[in-house]
């Protein structure tokens, strides 16, 4: 069976203080470190690319793990602000800045804070399918390339990240079923209009207060397991307050979700596998759910566990 | 039917701990010291219990407390 054996990140140098960028919307500290949670904002240069960033996150994934630059076969990009408009798709750039071998099934998947969940089924199913030994999973989604800094909804939220995951058939984490949903008429309350960031913030919290619980108890139901079955619960991590209003819903185990926005802010794909890097990879848990939701709509639930 | 108490146990279940007084019902919520996302959050307890959604083209008219209660007893 495929599993998860690894996880690394890359975080930009340069940060944005939260807080001195909060005085200019005429937003309390408070607001910041109590509401968004985030206090610091990672942020690439103008001239880093996303592949640049992905090549940095599976650069720190080879120097951290068993795994051989040769040994990988399969390749997905999990980002929606692809270097060149996506064409080339920048995992065939990252293939190329990486010197990999030509054997390796790239591709890039079109999604944003679902789609950590979404890409390890999908490179799960193709190992299996295709007898892919070696896979890697990256996320890498700079959303300050499309942040207009004059608006206060989106500029106090995301930071820039990249995760690279190793997927083999050696990985202790194995991989549940998902649960998938997809609601387009929410399209508008998260998208890009003019080339920048537009976010409907009470929309977009509703969605995720209401309906992500939802999924939730439902993924739980089908799998005939309860709340109190599940170690950890690693959620996309849209602000503090969204992890909030979200962990009520579960009051017996509130506090095996993690809240963990600080010094990284929203980072879109990558805030789950920031979690599991974290938390999880190395821990004695057993059972961790992972859910991701935003921009689409766009919601996916689904557990990592070990034997 | 909502009330003054369906909005401060609404309030209390986001983990808010201000204490509202009945003058407080019609003043901005900023002047109260609810910020935007104490706002969401207070909506989606209400919308939980009520079952009633909010449009963005009402919610841009509600501007207290008493707004929001009067908003959805229509």
């Amino acid at each position: 069976m495929i599993g998860i054996k690894s996880i690394a990140s890359y975080f930009p140098e340069t940060t944005i203080d939260n807080i001195e960028q909060a005085k200019k919307f005429e937003q309390p500290s408070e607001f910041i470190t109590d509401k968004i949670g985030a206090v610091r904002l990672p942020v690439a240069s103008e001239e880093q690319l996303t592949s640049d960033m992905a090549m940095l996150a599976v650069e720190n994934l080879l120097k951290s793990s068993d795994l051989k630059r040769e040994q990988i076969d399969s390749l997905i990009v999990v980002t929606q602000n692809p270097d060149n408009a996506g064409l080339p798709h920048t995992s065939a750039i990252l293939q190329k800045k990486l010197e990999l071998s030509s054997n390796v099934a790239a591709f890039d998947i079109s999604l944003g804070c679902s789609g950590y969940v979404y890409g390890l089924s999908i490179l799960k199913g193709l190992m299996e399918q295709a007898g892919l030994k070696n896979g890697v999973l990256v996320t890498a989604d700079p959303y300050s390339k499309i942040i207009d800094r004059e608006d206060r909804v989106t500029s106090l939220l995301f930071g820039d990240a990249a995760t690279a995951t190793w997927l083999s058939s050696e990985g202790e984490w194995q991989i549940g079923k998902p649960i998938m949903q997809t609601d387009g008429s929410g399209g508008k309350e998260l998208c890009v209009r003019d080339g920048f960031l537009h976010m409907n913030g009470r929309q977009v919290f509703n969605f995720a207060a209401l309906t992500v619980p939802k999924q939730i108890n439902s993924w739980l139901g089908d799998n005939h397991l309860s709340a109190d079955d599940i170690d950890l619960f690693c959620l996309h991590q849209g602000s503090a307050s969204i992890i909030d209003a979200i962990s009520r819903r579960f009051p017996s185990v509130k506090d095996r979700f993690i809240s963990d926005i600080e010094v990284t802010g929203n980072t879109v794909s990558s805030s789950i596998p920031l979690l599991l890097e974290k938390y999880v990879i190395h821990s004695e848990h057993k059972r961790v759910l992972l859910s991701g939701f935003g921009v689409g709509l766009s919601w996916a639930t689904n557990m990592i566990f070990k034997e | 039917m909502v009330n003054e108490e369906t909005i401060k146990e609404a309030l209390g279940n986001t983990g808010s701990d201000i204490e509202l007084t009945t003058s407080d019902f019609t003043k901005p919520y900023k002047d109260i010291g609810l910020d935007s996302l104490d706002v969401f959050n207070l909506l989606t307890e209400l919308e939980l219990v009520t079952g009633k959604e909010i449009s963005d083209e009402d919610f841009s008219e509600l501007e207290s407390l008493k707004d929001i209660i009067d908003h959805l007893n229509k």
